[in-house]
C-alpha cells in the first residue's frame, strides 16, 4: 500500500482522503505550499544532503522514514537514446527518473553530424543543393529555396515570374508531404496504429508528385540559383488534380479518426504545454510558436518568393499542448490544399530559369535566405568571398531551438508520455546535427 | 471521460469503410510502380539512333560530380584523336542529383531508370560503362559541291 502510493502523484484538490488513508502508514501528504517551504522539509535530500537536480515539480506525497536512505527511491538515470548509431535521426536523452515521473532530461545531440556546413566550402553554388537537401531530409525544397534566396540576393539574380510560382507549387507539396510523416507518426507514439498507415497514403501520393516533377522523392535538387531546373508536367497536373479532388475529405476523415478519439485526446490534451513566454524566450518558430498562440508564420508577415499573391490563412491555437500542435498542422495542410490550387489557376507563363553562366561566381558579401519551412523559420547563410564557392555556408535548423524548449518540458511528465511529447516537436536531426 | 466515448465508433467506421477500397499497395516483385519519366537512378550512356555513343571525352562531366563517382581513363593518339580506356562510375557513391547528365553538352549520359541497384560484393558497383572505346568523334558535314566552280576555270 504504501509503496503503490509513493509511486502516484494526486492532484491538491483529493488531499484530505490521501491524508486519511495515509494516517497510519509511512507516508504523509503534503500540499504545494507546504512543500514550497524547502527540499529540507520534503524528505527529498539525495545521501550528500542536497536537493536532487531539477526537482521543479510540486509534489503532494513524501515518504517518511527513521532512516532517509531506507525507504526513499534513488534517483536514477534513464539513457533513452538510439539503439543503433546509423539509425535515421537519433537522439540521445538521459533522463533522470523517480519510479516513472522524469525530473530532468538533457539531450545529446550530434550522432548524425556529417560535416554539411564544411563540405558546403568545398563545393559550387550550382552543387551546394544536393548538399543541402541533406540536411533537412524530410522538406528538402525548402531548404533549398533558403540557399537561392540567399545566393540570388548575392549575385542580384532576378528570378522569373513562373520558377517564383513553381517553388511556391513545389514548397507546399512538400510540406503536405512532411506534415503527414509527422502527423501519422504522432499518432503511433500515443498508440495509434492506423492513422499512420491511413496518412502514409495520402504522403505518398503527394511523394509521386514530386517525384513526377523533380525526379526524386526526397533528395530533389530542384529549386536551383536562378529558378528551377524542370517544368511542371502535364501529369503532374492531372495527379494533383486527381488527389485534390479527395484531398479536404480525407483530412475530415483523418480528424474523426484520431483528433476525435477519446484515447488520443487522453494522451495528449494537457500533456507537453509550451507557453506563449517559453516559445518566444527559446526561439521557437513555426507551427509550435502558432499552437501557443502567437500568430507569426513568414509567408504572410516577410514573404518571399511569391507568396504575396496568395490568399490563406494563419492557422493559431492557445493551448500549446501537444494536441494544439496536431490540430495546427491538419488545419496547415488544407491552408497549403488552397494555395496550391490558386498556384494551378494562376501559374505565369514563361521561362522557368533565368539567364546563368554555367559556374556561377558570386561577389563578395554575406547574405541570408530565411524561408518558413514546415518546421519553422528556416535560414541559410552565405558568406561569400568572390570565388564560385561560398567562404562559409551556415544553416539555422529550427527543430534545434524546438530541442532546447524540451528539456524545460520534460520535467514532471510521465516517462510514457515523453515519447509523445519529444515526438510532438517534430525534430529532424538531418538538420539539427547537420 | 467525458460522455460516452464516440471516438472508437468513428474509427470503426473509417475502418470498416476502407475494407471496400481499392488496395493500393504494390507487390513488388511481381507488380512495379510506373517510375515518371524524370526519375532519377544510376548513370547510364544514352545511346544515339544508330545505338552508338555520343561521348566525346570532354570530362565535363567528370568535374560536375560532387562525390567524383565519375572517372574517366582517356588516351590522346598522336593525331589528337581520342580513345576511351575506361568510362568508370561508381554507382555506390552516386547520390542521382543529375548533375552531370545537366553538365554534358553532348546528351551523352542520362539518369536511367534501374532501381535494384544492391549487390552483395561492392566491387560489383563500380562499372565500366564505356570499355575500350574510341570516342565518338562528330562527323564532318559534307561540303556542297558547287556546280560553278568548274565553269569559272575554263
Amino acid at each position: 500500500m504504501a509503496e503503490q502510493l509513493t509511486q502516484d502523484t494526486t492532484p491538491d484538490t483529493s488531499l484530505d482522503i490521501l491524508r486519511d488513508l495515509t494516517a497510519d502508514s509511512t507516508v504523509e501528504v503534503v500540499s504545494a505550499e507546504e512543500l514550497a517551504a524547502g527540499y529540507e522539509n520534503a524528505g527529498w535530500l539525495t545521501p550528500d544532503g542536497t536537493p536532487p537536480a531539477g526537482i521543479t515539480v510540486p509534489r503532494n506525497i513524501r515518504r517518511i522514514a527513521d532512516d532517509p536512505h531506507q525507504l526513499t527511491t534513488d534517483h536514477y538515470l534513464l539513457n533513452m537514446g538510439p539503439q543503433h548509431p546509423s539509425t535515421h535521426g537519433v537522439l540521445r536523452v538521459v533522463l533522470e527518473l523517480d519510479g516513472e515521473r522524469i525530473m530532468s532530461s538533457e539531450a545529446h545531440v550530434g550522432q548524425l553530424h556529417r560535416g554539411i556546413e564544411k563540405l558546403a566550402e568545398t563545393r559550387r553554388y550550382g552543387q551546394l543543393g544536393s548538399l543541402f537537401d541533406r540536411a533537412d531530409y524530410v522538406s528538402g525544397i525548402h531548404t533549398e529555396l533558403a540557399l537561392a534566396l540567399a545566393t540570388e540576393e548575392l549575385a542580384e539574380i532576378e528570378v522569373p515570374a513562373r520558377a517564383q510560382w513553381l517553388r511556391v507549387l513545389m514548397g507546399e507539396i512538400n510540406r503536405c508531404a512532411s506534415h503527414y510523416l509527422w502527423m501519422g507518426p504522432t499518432g503511433l507514439d500515443s498508440g495509434a496504429m492506423g492513422i499512420f498507415l491511413f496518412m502514409m497514403y495520402d504522403r505518398e501520393k503527394w511523394l509521386d508528385i514530386l517525384e513526377e516533377v523533380t525526379g526524386q522523392r526526397m533528395m530533389f535538387n530542384y529549386v536551383r540559383p536562378g529558378g528551377v531546373i524542370a517544368d511542371i508536367t502535364p501529369r503532374a497536373v492531372q495527379l494533383i488534380d486527381e488527389y485534390l479532388a479527395e484531398a479536404d475529405a480525407r483530412l475530415d476523415e483523418h480528424w474523426d479518426n484520431l483528433y476525435e478519439s477519446e484515447i488520443f485526446q487522453q494522451r495528449t490534451q494537457g500533456i507537453g504545454v509550451v507557453t506563449k513566454q517559453d516559445a518566444l524566450d527559446f526561439g521557437a518558430s513555426g507551427f509550435i510558436l502558432r499552437a501557443s498562440g502567437v500568430d507569426w508564420d513568414l509567408r504572410r508577415d516577410r514573404p518571399y518568393s511569391a507568396y504575396d499573391r496568395f490568399e490563406f490563412d494563419v492557422m493559431t491555437r492557445d493551448e500549446g499542448d501537444i494536441y494544439a500542435r496536431m490540430v495546427c498542422r491538419l488545419d496547415e495542410v488544407r491552408q497549403s490544399h488552397r494555395i496550391i490550387r490558386q498556384c494551378l489557376a494562376g501559374l505565369p507563363e514563361g521561362d522557368y530559369m533565368a539567364k546563368l553562366p554555367k559556374v556561377l561566381r558570386v561577389p563578395a558579401g554575406e547574405a541570408c535566405g530565411i524561408v518558413e519551412g514546415p518546421r519553422g523559420e528556416l535560414a541559410v547563410h552565405i558568406y561569400a568571398d568572390g570565388s564560385d564557392k561560398p567562404l562559409r555556408a551556415h544553416i539555422r535548423p529550427p527543430t534545434q531551438y524546438a530541442l532546447n524548449i524540451a528539456d524545460t518540458v520534460l520535467p514532471g511528465q510521465l516517462l510514457a508520455d515523453a515519447i509523445v511529447s519529444l515526438g510532438s516537436f517534430d525534430f529532424c536531426f538531418g538538420e539539427v546535427d547537420r | 471521460m467525458r460522455g460516452l466515448p464516440t471516438g472508437i465508433f468513428k474509427s470503426l467506421r473509417i475502418a470498416f469503410k476502407n475494407l471496400f477500397r481499392p488496395n493500393m499497395v504494390i507487390q513488388y516483385p511481381k507488380q512495379r510502380a510506373i517510375i515518371p519519366e524524370r526519375a532519377r537512378w544510376a548513370v547510364e550512356i544514352k545511346p544515339a539512333q544508330d545505338g552508338s555513343h555520343r561521348c566525346q571525352a570532354c570530362r565535363i562531366c567528370e568535374g560536375a560530380c560532387p562525390h567524383h563517382c565519375i572517372k574517366l581513363d582517356i588516351t590522346t593518339a598522336e593525331d589528337r584523336s581520342k580513345h576511351i580506356d575506361h568510362w568508370w562510375f561508381d554507382r555506390g557513391s552516386c547520390m542521382m542529383c543529375g548533375l552531370c547528365v545537366e553538365a554534358c553538352p553532348f546528351d551523352a549520359i542520362r539518369m536511367g531508370h534501374d532501381y535494384e541497384l544492391a549487390h552483395a560484393d561492392p566491387a560489383l558497383l563500380v562499372l565500366d560503362l564505356l570499355p575500350d572505346t574510341p570516342a565518338y568523334v562528330r562527323p564532318k558535314p559534307a561540303r556542297p559541291v558547287d556546280p560553278n566552280a568548274g565553269d569559272t576555270d575554263a
